[in-house]
């Protein structure tokens, strides 16, 4: 099984160390192929690790860049300019490791080095066939044996599930646990078996992800069990986290489909003086007003992002409904933002080659509603509206 | 008012079972989202009270004190050492 541990340590284009803006032109280059092949992009990814980029939520303690939430977000969307999957792996890989950081306790702790330094992808493993979507419920359950522990869960879906080097994997606490009561369990690729379950991975976007389902086994040390409950994990970081990462890297592909067009826009200006395009404004404001409550999200989340214990006093169910609007925003006005694009570029937008395709971009861009479901979150908003002081 | 939101916290809870004390931690007893709505909507009739949006954190729905003191800073009402029923 190839791992991103066995990848090249050094990338084939600078020799050295990447700005984003670099790497992102790096992800550029091996977009297409990902996304023609369903392929992994082993060769962004690494150049990611070569960058430091791959651990840039991990305190610089840990080996990693330190950044802060602002620098994170400007990082994913400048990756999900370059290529959709694999900003999207960067962003779900930062998530885990900032669970593992944050709330891992000493001995998964004293683990952190060497994933960072070695380039080790973390995957989670939260959703489970039997449950849907619903991350804050599990069926599988933690089993004691002696000092280990271990664990059986059907997963539908493992982003770079073949090319992680560890998981975080969700269960119930106990066999006796409700489906509520779960704790997240740290495991490394060679303590883990995956067994390809369901379809093969075909999908119609974000297909560098590779994300097919697998029958999931780990055995671990008991102490790989994070000492925190998940829920608390879930609110504190993995939710808040994933919200704003995965809407700046959907913004980012939304921006690489509004510069498209504007390169189109830009050429008949050269030809016609007078053409003017207002669903090009349209699409400019769509990304303006996702930025703003991106930054309004991450600005409500700073406390907690800079102490967890601060969970209490600055979380709770309006941090929640402004990440869950977040979530449904982001995932619907970069597809409008990518939509217009289309129609701007007209054929040449619809074309899966060339210098102003925007198919990748829409096909890549449809998956962010799904992730954690509109439908769910904007449940969830329609009771805590009730809530609402306005 | 400490008894009166614990009847209140229980029956939204919907957990009659549950041995709700009244500094159990309500988010470990499994609280849910929709719960911590109906919690609130049935304090602020009961006490004919509007709880500000700072005041709508995870700390103030993490104990029955905690929403008693909530409403306590909110209406004024001394704070007195009740009897757990």
């Amino acid at each position: 099984m190839p791992g991103v541990r066995d990848l090249p340590s050094t990338s084939t284009r600078n020799g050295g160390a990447h700005s984003p803006r670099e790497a992102s032109a790096i992800l550029a280059e091996n977009a297409v192929r990902a996304d023609r092949q369903a392929s992994f992009p082993a060769e962004s990814v690494a150049a990611l690790h070569h960058a430091g980029l791959l651990n840039a939520a991990c305190p610089t303690d840990y080996h990693g860049l330190g950044c802060t939430l602002e620098d994170l977000i400007q990082i994913g969307i400048e990756l999900g300019r370059g290529c959709g999957s694999t900003a999207m792996i960067w962003a779900m890989h930062q998530v885990q490791v900032a669970c593992l950081v944050r709330h891992g306790g000493g001995k998964v702790l004293d683990l952190l080095p060497s994933i960072v330094t070695g380039g080790t992808l973390v995957a989670s493993v939260t959703s489970e066939r039997g449950i849907g979507g619903s991350l804050r419920t599990s069926s599988a359950a933690v089993v004691p044996d002696g000092d280990m522990v271990r664990l059986e869960k059907r997963a539908p879906t493992v982003s770079y599930g073949q090319q992680a080097g560890a998981f975080l994997i969700t269960a119930r606490r106990t066999a006796d646990a409700p489906a509520t009561d779960q704790v997240a369990v740290y495991a490394e690729a060679d303590q883990t078996s995956l067994t390809p379950a369901g379809p093969e991975w075909n999908p119609m976007g974000m297909r560098g992800t590779c994300s097919p389902g697998f029958d999931v086994v780990a055995t671990v040390p008991a102490t790989h069990v994070l000492p925190v409950g998940f829920g608390e994990i879930a609110e504190a970081t993995m939710v808040p986290l994933s919200h704003l990462l995965w809407t700046a890297c959907w913004m980012g592909i939304a921006t690489d489909a509004f510069r498209r067009a504007q390169s189109v826009v830009r050429q008949r200006t050269r030809s016609d003086g007078n053409h003017v395009e207002p669903r090009l404004a349209a699409a400019g404001a769509a990304l303006a007003q996702t930025r703003a409550l991106l930054t309004e999200a991450a600005r409500r989340y700073q406390p907690i992002w800079t102490d967890p214990a601060a969970l209490g006093a600055h979380g709770g169910p309006t941090l929640t409904l402004l990440l869950n609007d977040l979530k449904v925003l982001g995932s619907t006005s970069t597809v409008d933002v990518a939509r217009s694009a289309l129609e701007i570029c007209g054929m040449a937008g619809y074309s899966e080659d060339g210098p102003v395709s925007v198919a990748r971009h829409l096909r890549d861009l449809y998956s962010a509603r799904l992730m954690i479901g509109n439908e769910r979150l904007l449940s969830t908003n329609a009771r805590l509206s009730l809530m609402k002081k306005v | 008012m400490q008894d009166l939101v614990k009847e209140i916290v229980r029956g939204c809870m919907d957990s009659s079972s549950l041995d709700l004390q009244p500094d159990t931690d309500l988010w470990s007893a499994g609280i849910t989202s929709m719960q911590v709505v109906r919690v609130m909507i049935a304090i602020e009739e009961e006490f004919e009270i509007e709880l500000p949006e700072e005041a709508l954190t995870r700390e103030t729905f993490s104990s029955v004190q905690a929403i008693t003191q909530a409403v306590r800073d909110l209406t004024g009402a001394p704070c007195v050492t009740e009897t757990a029923a």
